[in-house]
């Protein structure tokens, strides 16, 4: 691959697509458009046009020069609304009920506390595939991969025939213990090829190598689902970007916070990339400051998110839940809570408390003061309530905000049914809203056995300035970090990212196991996995390799991921695996809890490859000092910790390297607002970062 | 001092999320399969022992643990320090059976106990008579493990020495147990913590506020709930047919008296204790008792003892559901406890429907599940190695009690466990010596209704490359003839829990037995030797190539006139493999026609089916005194009609385990239009 000139990276997201350009100058540019829903790729345009323009680059000469990253909603967004294909799945004959029995959880998967007691009303979701579309053919193959009952061939043929006849244009194909043995899987997805190549086929074994029908099986369906919309989308995209001078892959962001070219992506992989990309870019954020453990926090319009990285390593859920399916896909780990912007603010009238979430009023009609007929107090009106928002400066006073609505609307329904002054209310759910983010980020700190006060919280989204150094100091953190492009952090993110794909080989079997069979394994993982790169447009010899394996105690349900040297293997490195798991797993569970004496189990091999992506240096800016008041705009009454006060009000886009605030403050960017309380500073770093701190530290 | 509503609600949420901080480090250090799959409980109680707040775990033991507090401050007096942990296991002073283990833990402030905190797991073996320490053989309390009613496991420099070495003398796995209760320990360290902080920030008055007005909020909302039913006394009966050792009827009788603001529910009438672990004691009988009522009338409060001011609970000793010492007990939970959860369920579910206010109404639910059959192995298996363990289809895929508005939920889970998880295939299949031959929906298994309950699910193992010998038996229900499932408004009951055993004296060949079975019933067709069973039987032994069918995972009761279900609904289910063109007909009265895309319904001979559906009823049943409002119709009378109704024709040729057996089921009809208005099941001879 010539080395591009520039990079681009686009991130459509649910209201917003943004765009993050960091030029060959080294300069940074970016832009942002509200995400269109009739065709992704016009909003995309959009953002490239705004950065031709400001970057004075005719827009082919920008593409041509530039190596694109793109994370796209639109597998997400197709799924939520429920407007994939139509689709059918052929599975072993017994379990055709597996994706709708959901293990059970499904009842309450995805629910919040308060949903889940009300046991008699909760349900399970609409499932993708009905019934009647579910066929199970005779096969049978065991939990060692020996073929039990062969393929009945007429079966297949038959199911398939009467699938194409209602109309189904993609076909999911999951099989018991494809993983261990895929030979059926693959026979069915040949069959369908080569009789029916217009069919969209989706291989259960190719999309997820783990062990577990249920969330490898809803990973399947779900790629099927929307695998020809998101095919399409990016082949048109890619056409149009060629059409305008682009030469290179198109590279498409997955939800393990990697990138890949768009010709080789399983579309299910592009779900959720966005939280992910946001996490891979506080690692990268982190590491361009020194600092080792940062609490990610990304506060948007209707959720609060919270991503850990601990040593500068992030951490994956085995099995995350997408809209309500738990799909057996790696996430970076990111815990997220109903609490936005656009969050809610209401009475519960059987306890008489002011409540907030979870329902939001989301983008369309969004809060009250957006003047669009959202009738209810969202906590976006509480801070325009509280002055932390100036109505007149809203996305660069695009948009004009309706204060007085915003009053109205919070006394009727807020602060007189509590009896309550209406500034008053407001402050009181921002306060709830404040102490709930605290609560989120000591639940998922203490639940790794971490403790709080030990990390740095990076605050991005539109409203993480809002809110961040309030959380901060509940939970006793000592610095926040808002970095100078919250809004698109991203799409600055995706940039950050490399080429890496994990796989998977299923290998059960009592420690300590044969060093010679343990290293023929990963060998023929390593092939695969050398292979597949090579395929991608990656020359294998540039490819790193990393070797995983997953161990448990037998009788225990906690997994945990041993690194293996490269090489070959003998029973010294064996050893040295099961020696390297008990203290892993003491690490994470406590001193003590290590169970030797149960025997260990292995469970998966796990092969990882990286091709490294050329990385953006951000230049740093000399210091102006501390001096601020070239920024200050306005001094205006602001009701803060407590109580009004006075406060300095400053124009972000004018604060240089070096300058301090003192709070209380409010510094206003074109996309987010920073609200500094009283006993703390701001100060704008290097990289013209905000960070918060204690006023005598 | 009060507090602000908002200090109140932002300190609410902060306790919340301590207990599940509390509950996070407990599964995290446990690894047990049985606490991560839910059996795992953190709560708070005050300084006099009363239950603050507990989160979502498993709900049956919250309110067991303050009569434990109090017995340990009777007890130990001055003797309770900082750090201490206290541990008991004891039916009859809180748990519902000796598996189920409280870690009680006093909080300091100062000198002061202002707190306790309290965590509990459902732990893998304690000793008796068989690994795992619920053996259906107990004849007494001995059979079933050690029992300890309180004891200091642990003071401030840690888990004790003298009580690690008991276990290691009373325990077939005492490392596996003692993690389980460093696990226990370690929860309550978190909380310990994390309250004393929270005191630090907001000081020790607003914490015992906080405390005070959880439980006086609770107590105040539970008590307008309660206003809000009508004023009312009803019974229902709930017959299991075996006592564990023989097959003899026996009666649950619980009658609800609704009161002002006061709810009792009175047990009296009940049957004599068994002589096998079917027994609640008293703590089993209120743990289930409160799983019902949390789950529908109380499900917006928060879960505490101030739910348990304005409830009474009648139970009389030495019955099925107040057992008296020393008689075994550890089938409790599920049985007869969830037959106990079923009947609260029904009863206040039929006062909720009664009350005219939208949120009771939509919130009542025909009952669920009644039992949880579960299929217990152990032996040696694939990789030679001894094991024992449990297939969990039973309480996390069984289905759900219909609403007054909707469907319940197919394989939804159980009232104990809000949060149901149920192993993949091929992760048992990974475990354990077993091959799946398919694991399914149970069609027709659901009580039917004008809204169904949901099916629950059944699923067929083959022993497969065992090592060794396999031990199966189900255990969690009953004999199989019983039918506990309580219906609302003219629904029917769902189908009971069933087993089969085959075992052969030649190894068949696996593919046809995979073709061959689909269903319990097919059981017969495999040519081996078949022993027909239900939510209890005696322990096999297997070998490789020997089945197991079960319907372990019951379905819910449904709820009104099935011949007034939607017939769209109906053929719709038809395609979803949920119900049979033959229950579509003969007992929803549609008249489907196959069509090359499924399935469309003859709206006129649907019409007509069903006014035939309706004269017949009219004309063959006779008239029985009782006051009566159709729903349908709204003819109001004081007589109705009935006839007995069979609803499902089991292939059994014992006739134990038919419905013709113990028991009947009787149909009753608005003497106008023909609506069934209601449906019980009775003892014959009765």
């Amino acid at each position: 691959m010539e080395i591009a000139r520039s990079i681009v990276g686009i991130d459509t997201g649910g209201t917003f697509t943004d765009c993050f350009a960091l030029l060959e100058s080294g300069e940074v540019l970016y832009a942002k458009h509200p995400t269109t829903y009739d065709d992704f790729s016009k909003a995309v345009f959009h953002c490239l046009n705004e950065i031709s323009m400001n970057a004075e680059v005719p827009l082919n000469e920008l593409l041509r020069n530039s190596l694109l990253y793109y994370g796209t909603t639109i597998a997400t967004n197709t799924l939520f609304t429920r407007s994939g294909v139509r689709t059918g799945l052929i599975t072993t004959k017994g379990f055709e009920d597996i994706p709708l029995m959901m293990r059970g959880t499904g009842k309450v998967a995805g629910l919040s506390e308060e949903e889940i007691k009300r046991q008699t009303r909760t349900r399970k979701p609409e499932p993708i595939i009905p019934r009647k579309y579910i066929k199970g053919v005779v096969e049978r193959i065991d939990s060692q991969g020996n073929v039990v009952v062969p393929l009945d061939f007429n079966e297949v043929e038959s199911a398939v025939s009467d699938l194409i006849s209602a109309g189904i244009r993609s076909i999911a194909v999951c099989m018991l213990n494809s993983p261990v043995n895929p030979k059926h899987e693959i026979a069915v997805g040949e069959y369908i090829k080569r009789e029916h190549p217009d069919i969209h086929v989706s291989l259960s074994h190719r999309i997820s190598q783990v062990v577990g029908e249920y969330p490898r099986m809803m990973a399947t369906i779900i790629n099927a689902y929307v695998e020809p919309i998101v095919r399409d989308h990016l082949k048109s995209l890619e056409g149009k970007l060629k059409s305008k001078g682009y030469g290179r892959d198109l590279y498409v962001t997955t939800i393990y916070g990697s990138v890949l070219p768009a010709h080789s992506i399983n579309s299910i992989e592009t779900v959720e990339s966005g939280p992910a990309m946001g996490i891979v870019g506080s690692a990268f954020f982190s590491s361009l400051l020194g600092i080792k453990n940062v609490i990610a926090t990304d506060v948007g319009g209707t959720t609060f998110k919270v991503g850990i990285i601990h040593n500068g390593e992030w951490s994956y859920i085995r099995e995350p839940m997408l809209e309500r399916f738990q799909i057996a896909i790696p996430m970076i780990d990111v815990f997220s809570i109903s609490a936005g912007g656009g969050t809610i603010v209401w009475v519960d009238s059987v306890t008489n408390l002011i409540k907030i979430g979870p329902k939001s009023a989301g983008s369309e009609p969004g809060p009250v003061c957006y003047d669009r007929g959202g009738k209810e107090p969202t906590l976006t009106d509480a801070c325009l309530i509280l002055g932390y928002i100036n109505p007149d400066y809203f996305l660069r006073g695009r948009m004009k905000l309706n204060k007085e609505r915003a009053l109205e609307i919070f006394r009727e329904k807020i602060a007189d049914p509590m009896g309550m002054d209406v500034v008053e209310a407001a402050y009181e759910a921002v306060r709830i809203m404040v102490s709930q983010c605290a609560d989120a980020i000591r639940l998922n700190t203490v639940m790794r056995g971490f403790d709080p006060a030990e990390f740095t919280i990076l605050a991005y989204g539109g409203a993480g300035g809002l809110f961040s150094a309030q959380y901060a100091q509940e939970l006793g953190i000592e610095r926040v970090y808002i970095p100078h492009l919250a809004p698109v952090f991203e799409a600055m993110s995706i940039i950050a990212s490399d080429v890496r794909r994990i796989y998977r080989h299923p290998y059960m079997r009592i420690m300590p196991v044969d060093a010679e069979e343990l290293s023929k394994e990963f060998l023929k993982l390593e092939g695969i996995a050398l292979n597949d790169m090579e395929k991608m447009g990656f020359d294998p010899a540039k490819v790193d390799l990393m070797r995983w394996i997953e161990l448990r105690y037998s009788k225990q349900i906690n997994v945990e991921r041993v690194g293996v040297k490269r090489g070959e293997l003998d029973d010294g490195d064996v050893h040295r695996i099961m020696d390297d798991f008990d203290r892993i797993y003491e690490e994470s569970y406590g001193k003590g809890t290590a169970y030797r004496k149960a025997g260990i189990e292995s469970v998966n091999l796990i092969v990882e490859a990286i091709y490294h992506v050329p990385k953006i240096r951000f230049k740093k800016q000399k210091s102006y000092g501390s001096d601020s008041s070239k920024a200050l705009k306005e001094k205006r009454e602001v009701f803060i910790d407590g109580d009004y006060s006075i406060s300095c009000v400053y124009d972000g886009s004018k604060l240089k390297a070096g300058n301090v605030v003192l709070g209380p403050a409010i510094i206003e960017y074109p996309a987010t607002t920073v609200v500094v309380p009283g006993d703390r500073l701001a100060r704008v770093d290097e990289y013209l970062n905000v960070v918060i701190q204690a006023s005598s530290g | 001092m009060k507090l602000a509503s908002v200090e109140f609600e932002i300190l609410r949420h902060k306790l919340w999320t301590i207990l599940a901080e509390g509950r996070a480090a407990l599964k995290r250090v446990s690894g047990s399969p049985t606490v991560a799959f839910g059996e795992a409980m953190a709560a708070l109680y005050s300084s006099k022992g009363e239950c603050v707040l507990s989160g979502t775990g498993v709900l049956l033991h919250v309110m067991g643990a303050p009569e434990v507090i109090t017995r340990i401050m009777e007890i130990y007096g001055d003797d309770i320090r900082e750090g201490d942990v206290f541990f008991s296991n004891d039916p009859w002073i809180g748990t519902a059976h000796t598996a189920d283990q409280y870690c009680i833990a006093p909080i300091f402030y100062g000198d002061e106990v202002v707190a306790w905190g309290v965590t509990l797991t459902h732990v893998g073996d304690i000793g008796g008579i068989e690994p795992g320490s619920m053996p259906s053989t107990a004849r007494e309390i001995f059979h079933e493990g050690f029992v300890i009613p309180f004891l200091k496991i642990a003071d401030k420099k840690g888990l004790r020495q003298d009580f690690v070495e008991f276990v290691h003398k009373n325990l077939r796995d005492p490392e596996m147990y003692i993690l389980d209760v460093k696990a226990k320990i370690a929860g309550l360290e978190v909380i310990r913590k994390r309250i004393l902080d929270v005191i630090e920030k907001y000081g020790i008055e607003k914490f015992r506020a906080l405390m005070s007005e959880l439980i006086e909020k609770t107590t105040e909302i539970a008590r307008n709930k309660i206003s809000k039913l009508p004023d009312k006394k009803l019974t229902a009966v709930g017959y299991i047919d075996y006592d564990g050792v023989e097959y003899v009827v026996k009666k649950v009788v619980c009658t609800l008296v609704k009161n002002g603001d006061r709810l009792v529910f009175d047990f009296s009438g009940t049957d004599e204790q068994n002589p096998s672990p079917l027994n609640c004691t008293y703590y089993g009988t209120l743990g289930s008792v409160f799983v019902a009522l949390m789950g529908t009338l109380f499900y917006d409060t928060y879960w505490n003892s101030g739910l348990l001011k304005n409830v009474e609970i009648v139970a009389p000793e030495g019955t099925l559901v107040n057992a008296r010492w020393p008689s075994a007990c550890s089938q409790a939970p599920p049985a007869p406890g969830k037959l106990i959860t079923g009947l609260v369920t029904h009863l206040i579910s039929r006062l909720m429907l009664e009350s005219g206010e939208k949120e009771l109404e939509l919130s009542a639910s025909a009952s669920w599940s009644t039992e949880s059959a579960s299929v217990i192995l152990g032996g040696v298996n694939q990789f030679g190695a001894r094991f024992g363990g449990l297939l969990w289809e039973s309480g996390h895929l069984a289905g759900t009690g219909a609403n007054i508005d909707m469907d319940g939920c197919d394989s939804g889970g159980s009232q104990m466990h809000p949060i149901p998880s149920c192993p993949d295939v091929e992760v048992y299949e990974q475990k354990y010596p077993v091959l799946y031959l398919y694991r399914k929906h149970r069609k027709d298994s659901c009580g039917f209704g004008k809204y169904r309950g949901g099916v629950g699910v059944e699923a067929a193992y083959m022993i497969y490359n065992a090592k060794g010998e396999v031990k199966v038996n189900i255990a969690g229900g009953y004999g199989g003839s019983e039918i506990i499932s309580f219906p609302l408004n003219g629904g029917l009951p769902a189908e009971t829990v069933k087993s089969c055993f085959v075992i052969f004296d030649e190894k068949p060949k696996v593919e046809d037995v995979f073709r061959i079975v689909n269903r319990i019933e097919d059981a017969f067709k495999l040519g081996g030797q078949v022993f027909v069973g239900g939510g209890l039987t005696k322990s096999f032994t297997l070998k490789n190539g020997d089945i197991v069918l079960a319907y372990s995972a019951q379905g819910g009761a449904g709820f009104g006139d099935p011949i007034v279900r939607d017939p769209e609904m109906v053929r719709k289910d038809v395609e979803d493999e949920i119900t049979s063109v033959d229950v579509a007909e003969k007992v929803y009265g549609v008249r489907l026609i196959k069509s090359r895309s499924g399935f469309v319904v003859d709206l006129s001979e649907t019409e007509k089916l069903r006014r035939d559906m309706r004269m017949e009823r009219i004309k063959k049943s006779r008239d029985v005194e009782g006051d009566m409002e159709c729903l349908e119709c709204g003819f109001r009378s004081d007589y109705r009609k009935y006839r007995d109704i069979k609803l499902r024709n089991f292939f059994f040729n014992n006739s134990v385990l038919d419905e013709s057996g113990f028991f009947g089921i009787r149909a009753y009809y608005c003497p106008k239009c023909g609506s069934q208005v209601d449906v019980e099941v009775y003892l014959k001879g009765e």
